[in-house]
């Protein structure tokens, strides 16, 4: 399953209608690559800018999820720093129905106790090296899937090389500006991550998805995490100082950490394909699963522990895509992003030379003809997914490195295996009822008649087949995995698991489909996009960052409100106002533990706070550092206004939404104790 | 209900100015001669009386004809399912197992269901435009209003048997009052099982080939006696022949093929995307929870159809404009229109207008949607405390579904006996209730409001669980009880009926002034420009009211392949997988060696429909009735916004298929006797 991070951030409803190109960033406007801090923009900006220490400082402190979020180490003792919605899912699967801890929240006495996160790795940025020139090179004048094909192997290559250490190292090439750069990001990884403390759930999600994108907030959304290595806390001398206090309106912040995807690079006809094509299927596809969940849910208590996470994660992706639809049915917002093109298309273009645009454009045409049997010729479901990595691991691994699918190479293989082996339990219904919904909405949009839809159901329907599959399947034990994938092609050739026989149905046509679209989307792209970043960085210089890739990037900013309808919204929430704001009634009931100690808590402590920082789904978790390098918070959300940027960001209206250090400090020492966490993190 | 479009000519061919065999034309303005010299004749008066006086409409939205003379009507399968469902029972669950009526006193009552065939039509333009005179906003609605209802009180002073209706055409270019013979007491009579009427079920919806016996038969019942109904259609029970002429009579529901650019601009940057949301969530809860059992499996069918059915129009209006080349044409349209207009100073700008109207409505929508929850019951408590304080007025002051005109039916459809279904309601209403606060925010006074404290879930379970009204006794009790009995009322539904009934009002009143109200007057201005530039070759947009539209039967060409015109009952069984909704009907399979593989099962032609159609006669040109129009073909769901007469296709169940299926499937010797009848 996807870990759906709760962060987003930028554009909006109401823009400024002025033709401003959007790529020429501005006001706190980006997500810089740590090694292209504008350096000079922002000391224009703020009268001061952070240093090259100061960068590498942070660099070596800022640790990436690989479930999905960003987080920073705060103690010598690899003590992690995160969002509790970026560790939910392990909450959830350490729960019981004895023992819900998620429900409860999750404290210990002693390290001993800490409990490990299945699929869990956390990574430290220590190098990036350009390698445009070598990736380039290998592509050469080759097109299409060719071109792809040149690219993947090169990557595979100078992965491989990179990090000959596959235990404690991990090397990734990120394609920036949609191929314009590359670049090689070498990690530090730790793949021994536990829980160290959580609040009940409620505290962190109190409004639940009503108030997710909103503010003002209230919300715990806070945990510890801490990385092992070969059973002991690993030494993290390079932490953030952890200073609990309440922010400053005005002060500058920076929130480190890395935003998973936007599309503000995109051309016109990538944005329609996204509005005509893309977007309707996904609203009307998750709201569906949406509505599936809650029903489902809604049987026993069981279901509905067992459900939340998945259910939280489907609402707070639909509400970012209901923010997209908006976005891109918002006349004035389109109205700018269409200014934007055409003025780089103005200084770009010449007569009779290259129109990447095109190229674009007619990338996007093909897509749109086989877009659906693409997005629907997987199902989704876990034990499916298990499946599939086995048969296609089983065949990839014995073919040379770059000639491998891109999540086979040899530098991929080791996070695949974890995410495969880890012991994590499996909700069968649940699983079974994502498979049922999948399998018909394949059939829904490919039609009844399709021969796709034959070859994902034969005669079956799809709450038959997702049953006896689910059923039938031994996948949810570790140890029947671990034989299939030690056993390589023989085992898989062999099985009889039912799910194994069906994810090898489904491979040949999804190779299929994905080999189209090398040849006729990915590849052409590509080649336009590394076009269209020469032209930016030709007609606005090189203050252009990329759109974001889940890697590390930095963002500079301040705390500050925004005006909506005529009202400035402030700067920050008390935790006194969680009080004001319950109910009683799901999802605003008061959290169990704040009403035990409502005495003790001090109401006028900075709970939630909002700063100008460029920010989207993925930073979730981010440390937010002020002019010190201290972490005064952990971004957890945007406005509602943020969830235009994906496309766009305007300073005027968008806001990250942070928790307090202040606010988690107080909880540690009054709401949910932990006094050793709290001497740790003053460094006693 | 079921049917939409994909492909469509890029030609900027006016809309407005209908095509070939485009049109639902109202029947005092068949296009005689466009017709004639398309088909070389043209239907007479005597003919379209005919065809007329044997149309049905169904007032819970379908279509139907008289096929005896002792009141028998003949509709989809589908427009009978929710008296199916009402009628079934835990142990007798006759939706599925269909239902055949050995003798008349075995047909049993459709609860709320009433027949109504159209008597007379008069124009009523002036009078309605005199009364609304140079009013603008709310008090041109109002005034509009007002003189609609004084009209349709006068015109029908028996309503025990008339029911009298000013339908407004082209957005308010036209007012017609149309003049009902009504039978309000409606029993099924004969239906198969629902897995032959729905056999594909939403996978094969809006699609051919298809294999649906999607027919039933209804009888109209006065004074606890058959009615007779010399009029009706014959029925010969012939197959139909590919490229014969068909004319189908019905009363589609509503299509949006006159909006101006900014209110298709409306459609798809705000409305659609909130109903695919929305329907889509409500689809998912339905599935869950009717999997939990049989029971929930079965009173859930009909809102989950329903919904489906929804939702795939939604799709489908989504994909039209979300089309390039369909919105290039719209607005090359409506480009043509503004061109010719350009010289007509009577017409004024009735674009920007709307324009106007239209960003009003964008500010209003959100709250205007989510006033009030759905829900059965809320509804019965709605209808009661609007009731009882709309009927204290004078009939001219009352709100629109109040007059004395409309309130016959809406004391019907709130009185008669239905089993209310409390899991269901509860389900339908703290769905939209969460929608409500979704799109609205939770700090929105309206959401504060509808919720107050409590949580959708909660206050729905505590309104379904405590509410009386399911006993249609205690709602006659109020009803009869009039204001006095409603403001004593403690009952929980009635009570939260009365918290948002002001804040609905206010917001109607918002709405009547700042969009209904403009949008209404300038597109009485747009219908005089469609009139002066393309004559009268314009037809209105469907309102559920009386149409003929006309084409020939046979089959359509997409990827360079032509579809068959018909499907046949072997083709069922080659289609059958065993697995639901592609498992046969067990009559089928009992019946299999009795069922002639060849005989016409559906079939296809190209004509002007939309929902509200189901159920419509499909007549060849000697008044024999060949089919009931249920469904169209995947490019016939952009009929909402445009025809494509290329690509678009009506699909109907042959009376050959109901006949066999009368014969061998599910045997109704009487009724078989009965159609045949000379």
């Amino acid at each position: 399953m996807t870990n759906f991070a709760r962060l987003a951030a930028t554009a909006a409803a109401t823009a400024a209608v002025l033709a401003l190109p959007i790529c020429a960033a501005r006001a706190d406007e980006g997500m810089w690559t740590i090694d292209a801090f504008p350096t000079a923009r922002m000391k224009a900006a703020y009268g001061w800018a952070p240093d090259q220490a100061w960068l590498d400082k942070v660099r070596g402190a800022a640790v990436r999820l690989t479930g999905g979020c960003s987080a920073s180490f705060v103690s010598p003792d690899g003590l992690i720093l995160t969002n509790h919605h970026c560790v939910a899912t392990c909450v959830e699967q350490n729960s019981t129905d004895t023992n819900n801890i998620l429900a409860t929240g999750f404290t210990v006495g002693t390290r001993e106790r800490e409990l490990k996160c299945a699929g869990q790795q956390a990574e430290v940025v220590t190098a990036i090296v350009d390698v445009t020139p070598r990736v380039i090179a290998a592509i050469g004048a080759s097109k299409g899937e060719a071109a792809v094909k040149a690219r993947q192997a090169i990557v595979a290559e100078i992965e491989k090389a990179g990090c000959t250490d596959l235990a404690t190292t991990r090397c990734q090439v990120v394609s920036l500006y949609g191929g314009g750069q590359y670049k090689l990001y070498t990690y530090r990884k730790y793949s021994d991550v536990r829980l160290a403390w959580a609040p009940e759930a409620q505290a962190a999600q109190f409004g639940g998805d009503p108030d997710n994108f909103n503010f003002p907030r209230y919300s715990m959304d806070a945990s510890f995490l801490r990385a092992y290595e070969n059973g002991r806390p690993v030494a993290t001398p390079q932490h953030l100082k952890w200073a609990a206090r309440a922010p400053i309106d005005g002060e500058e912040t920076f929130v480190v950490g890395n935003p998973g995807s936007t599309a503000r690079l995109q051309t016109q006809a990538q944005l329609a394909f996204q509005r005509e094509v893309a977007l309707p299927i996904t609203l009307a596809t998750l709201s569906e699963y949406r509505g599936r969940l809650i029903a489902g849910m809604a049987q026993s208590p069981e279901r509905k522990r067992e459900a939340t996470e998945t259910l939280g994660g489907v609402e707070n992706s639909l509400k970012v895509q209901i923010g997209r639809v908006k976005a891109l049915g918002d006349p004035a917002f389109v109205a700018k992003l269409a200014a934007a093109e055409a003025d780089l298309q103005r200084r770009t273009l010449a007569a009779g030379g290259a129109n990447p645009w095109a190229d674009v454009s007619s990338a996007m045409r093909a897509y749109r003809d086989f877009y659906v049997a693409d997005r629907f010729s997987l199902p989704s479901s876990d034990l499916f997914g298990y499946a599939m990595t086995l048969v296609r691991a089983a065949a990839e691994r014995s073919k040379p490195n770059g000639e491998r699918l891109p999540g086979y190479s040899d530098s991929s293989l080791p996070l695949v295996e974890k995410r495969l082996l880890d012991e994590r339990p499996i909700t069968p219904w649940l699983d079974q009822l994502t498979m049922d919904w999948s399998l018909s909405k394949s059939r829904e949009y490919l039609g009844a008649d399709d021969p796709q839809t034959r070859l994902l159901l034969g005669k079956e329907s799809p709450e038959a087949l997702a049953a006896r599959l689910v059923g039938g399947t031994k996948l949810a034990d570790p140890a029947v995995r671990k034989a299939l994938w030690d056993g390589g092609a023989a085992a898989i050739a062999s099985s009889t698991d039912p799910m194994i026989v069906y994810a090898r149905t489904l491979d040949a046509n999804d190779r299929a489909l994905q080999r189209r679209y090398d040849a006729e989307v990915d590849g052409p792209l590509t080649a336009a996009q590394a076009k269209l970043a020469d032209a930016r960085f030709a007609a606005y210089g090189a203050t252009q960052y990329p759109d974001a890739t889940f890697t590390l990037r930095v963002s500079y900013g301040k705390v500050a409100g925004w005006m909506e309808r005529g009202k400035m919204v402030p700067t920050r929430t008390l935790m006194t106002g969680t009080f004001d704001r319950a109910t009683g009634a799901e999802p605003f009931d008061l959290p169990k533990q704040f009403a035990a100690n409502a005495k003790r808590i001090d109401g006028g402590t900075t709970y939630n706070f909002i700063t100008t920082n460029d920010i989207i789904g993925g930073n979730s978790g981010s440390p937010v550092i002020d002019r010190s390098g201290a972490v005064i918070g952990a971004a957890f959300d945007g406005n509602i206004n943020s969830l235009g940027g994906n496309y766009g960001y305007d300073g005027s209206i968008n806001r990250t939404v942070a928790v307090s250090t202040d606010a988690i400090q107080e909880a540690l020492e009054k709401i949910y104790p932990a006094p050793a966490l709290v001497a740790e993190l003053k460094g006693r | 209900m079921r049917r939409l479009a994909l492909l469509l000519a890029v030609a900027a061919i006016p809309l407005s100015a209908a095509r070939a065999d485009e049109g639902m034309w109202t029947f005092d303005a068949f296009p005689t001669g466009k017709f004639k010299a398309a088909y070389g004749w043209a239907p007479d008066q005597a003919w379209l009386d005919r065809a007329r006086l044997a149309n049905v409409r169904l007032t819970g939205g379908c279509s139907s004809s008289f096929v005896s003379g002792s009141g028998l009507i003949f509709t989809n399968q589908h427009c009978v399912a929710s008296c199916l469902e009402d009628l079934s029972t835990s142990g007798n669950d006759i939706l599925a197992k269909g239902f055949t009526a050995r003798t008349r006193a075995e047909e049993r009552q459709c609860p709320g269901q009433q027949a109504e065939v159209v008597t007379a039509i008069a124009d009523v333009t002036p009078r309605v435009k005199a009364a609304i005179g140079s009013a603008t906003g709310e008090p041109a609605v109002k005034a509009r209003t007002a003189i609609i209802a004084t009209i349709e009180k006068a015109a029908c002073p028996d309503t025990a048997t008339t029911r009298c209706q000013v339908v407004t055409l082209y957005g308010g270019g036209q007012y017609k009052l149309h003049t009902y013979r009504k039978y309000s007491d409606v029993r099924i009579v004969w239906a198969p099982e629902a897995a032959a009427s729905t056999f594909g079920g939403d996978p094969d919806n809006y699609n051919f080939p298809r294999f649906a016996l999607d027919g039933a038969f209804l009888r109209a019942y006065e004074n606890g006696q058959p009615v007779a109904s010399p009029q009706h259609l014959k029925w010969t029970a012939r197959e139909p022949r590919d490229g014969e002429t068909i004319f189908v009579v019905g009363n589609p529901g509503s299509t949006q093929r006159l909006l101006t650019q900014s209110q298709f601009a409306f459609q798809r940057e705000i409305n659609l995307p909130i109903t695919l949301a929305t329907l889509s969530e409500l689809r998912g809860r339905l599935i869950s929870e009717m999997r939990q059992n049989p029971d929930k499996a079965r009173e859930g069918e009909q809102a989950l159809n329903g919904t489906e059915n929804n939702l795939k129009r939604a799709i489908g209006r989504t994909r039209a404009l979300g089309d390039p080349k369909f919105s290039a044409m719209l607005a090359a349209n409506e480009a043509a229109l503004r061109t010719k207009s350009r010289d007509n100073p009577a017409i004024g700008d009735p674009w920007g207008e709307i324009d106007r109207a239209v960003i009003q409505l964008r500010a209003l929508d959100t709250e205007y949607r989510y006033a009030e929850p759905d829900g059965d019951l809320f509804d019965y408590a709605l209808t009661l405390v609007r009731a009882a304080a709309e009927r204290t007025k004078p009939n001219g002051d009352r709100l629109p579904g109040y007059s004395d005109s409309a309130l016959p039916l809406r004391q019907k459809q709130l009185l008669d006996a239905r089993p209310i279904t409390p899991w269901l309601d509860a389900l339908l209403m703290e769905s939209s209730l969460s929608k409500a606060r979704e799109y609205l925010g939770t700090d929105h006074p309206q959401a504060r409001l509808l919720l107050a404290t409590e949580s959708p879930e909660g206050l729905a379970k505590r309104l379904v669980s405590g509410t009386k009204l399911a006993d249609p006794a205690v709602r006659k009790g109020l009803w009869d009880g009039g204001a006095n009995a409603i403001a004593a009322s403690t009952d929980p539904m009635i009570a939260y009926a009365k918290t948002v009934d002001a804040n609905q009002r206010r917001l109607q009143k918002i709405y009547d002034d700042k969009v209904d109200g403009p949008i209404t007057a300038a597109r009485a201005r747009l219908a005089d420009a469609r009139f002066a530039a393309f004559g009268d070759t314009v037809y209105p947009d469907a309102t559920s009211s009386l149409r003929i539209t006309y084409g020939k039967v046979g089959g359509w060409v997409e990827n360079g392949r032509k579809t068959d015109y018909r499907t046949r009952f072997g083709g069922a069984f080659v289609r059958a997988t065993g697995a639901d909704p592609f498992a046969l009907a067990p009559a089928f399979l009992a019946n299999r060696k009795a069922i002639d593989p060849d005989g016409a099962l559906d079939f296809i032609y190209a004509a002007d429909t939309i929902g509200g159609n189901s159920g419509s006669p499909v007549i060849d040109k000697d008044l024999n009735l060949l089919g009931a129009n249920f469904d169209r073909n995947l490019p016939g769901l952009r009929n909402d916004y445009a025809y494509d007469l290329t690509m678009a296709r009506s699909i109907a169940v042959s009376t050959a298929a109901i006949e066999q299926a009368l014969k061998v499937i599910y045997p109704a010797p009487s009724l078989l006797a009965e159609l045949h009848a000379r």
